[in-house]
């Protein structure tokens, strides 16, 4: 079963992850309520643990963002206060008793995950089409025109890894947050190694 | 003896400026529609590829449900989505994006939309979006759906 645990105090998290995955548990941990909420809509969650108080959005209004989107997996507020706000499933008071927990996660099941059907023909298409985007991608590093060249990585990133090539969707992100942080005189570097990473993918 | 009430087709409307995902979207909406228990499942399919056609065919269409990609060539699918809602206040806006910021995610949630999905799509998330549809349109007031339903 696949947890994600939202907690500001990373020495707790770490410590739920050492519990937790002693009985099996997958844990991923998010430090505040904006990454859990970011976490959550990629649906590869069971379950979230979800700390009240954390910076930048707390965990009441996480739980209510996601509940406001349709999001009806199930959700536990941590809190050394009680939680009264509705759109819960659980409350655990803090600080958390692993004995305690690990009992309480039994009534939860694992949810089912369902592939994503691909049939060949449109795989295929996309392949041969990704193909093309990065020999545009290599005359736009020559031009050095790096919006046109940031659009593709971007289309890349959202696109690729739906088609089965995680791999570029993966290097696509990664460049996309250190683009900015690059110097300018960096870029053509910067983005030839990525696009030699992307032929290290062997795209087929 | 069972009274058949024939209930129109719903309506979907894919947004995405690649064709590829829209393919995907839409071969994957089938699939799950034949093989899960859903209460709707009759849909006809109508596709844009950039925000003015989408807003042209939703116009013309009045979709129940838009798979609306925010990142579109020629214009913000947020902006979109405040459009199809002033011309279709109940309609199922799920909002579909590469990257989820919070900001994203706020302004979906302020201009009404009912879900949001972060790409790469994944079956688990194209399926408790329709699962909440049907939560979603048995609670529409039935009076908005009777001019839908068609005579035979």
């Amino acid at each position: 079963m696949n947890i994600l645990f939202a907690e500001d105090d990373e020495l707790l998290a770490q410590l739920f992850q050492l519990q937790a995955e002693s009985a099996d548990y997958l844990v991923v941990w998010a430090e505040n309520g904006d990454v859990a909420v970011q976490q959550a809509l990629s649906y590869q969650f069971d379950l979230i643990f979800m700390d009240i108080q954390m910076p930048v959005l707390d965990g009441v209004s996480a739980m209510q963002m996601l509940r406001q989107l349709g999001y009806d997996r199930p959700i536990i507020a941590m809190s050394a206060e009680a939680v009264t706000a509705a759109g819960f499933d659980l409350s655990l008071k803090k600080p958390l008793q692993w004995p305690e927990v690990k009992q309480q996660l039994a009534q939860f099941k694992a949810i089912p995950s369902i592939e994503l059907e691909l049939p060949t023909e449109l795989k295929l298409a996309y392949l041969a089409h990704a193909k093309q985007l990065l020999q545009q991608l290599v005359l736009l590093v020559e031009q050095q025109n790096w919006v046109d060249f940031m659009a593709i990585v971007h289309q890349l990133k959202g696109s690729a890894a739906s088609f089965d090539i995680a791999a570029l969707s993966q290097l696509a992100e990664q460049l996309q947050t250190e683009w900015n942080s690059i110097p300018t005189e960096q870029r053509t570097e910067r983005a030839t190694y990525f696009l030699e990473q992307c032929t290290a993918c062997k795209l087929k | 003896m069972q009274t058949k009430v024939k209930v129109r087709e719903q309506k979907i409307l894919l947004v995405d400026d690649l064709d590829y995902n829209r393919q995907l979207l839409r071969n994957n909406l089938t699939m799950l529609f034949s093989r899960e228990k859903l209460k709707y499942k009759t849909f006809s399919y109508f596709q844009a590829h950039n925000a003015s056609s989408a807003l042209l065919t939703f116009s013309q269409q009045l979709p129940d449900m838009v798979f609306l990609d925010i990142e579109l060539p020629d214009g913000s699918g947020l902006e979109l989505l405040k459009r199809f809602k002033e011309l279709k206040p109940h309609c199922f806006v799920v909002m579909v994006s590469g990257v989820s910021t919070l900001e994203n995610v706020k302004s979906s949630i302020d201009s009404g939309a009912a879900s949001f999905i972060v790409k790469p799509f994944t079956g688990d998330k194209i399926l408790s979006v329709l699962k909440q549809f049907d939560r979603y349109y048995d609670k529409l007031p039935k009076i908005i759906e009777e001019p839908l339903i068609q005579k035979p």
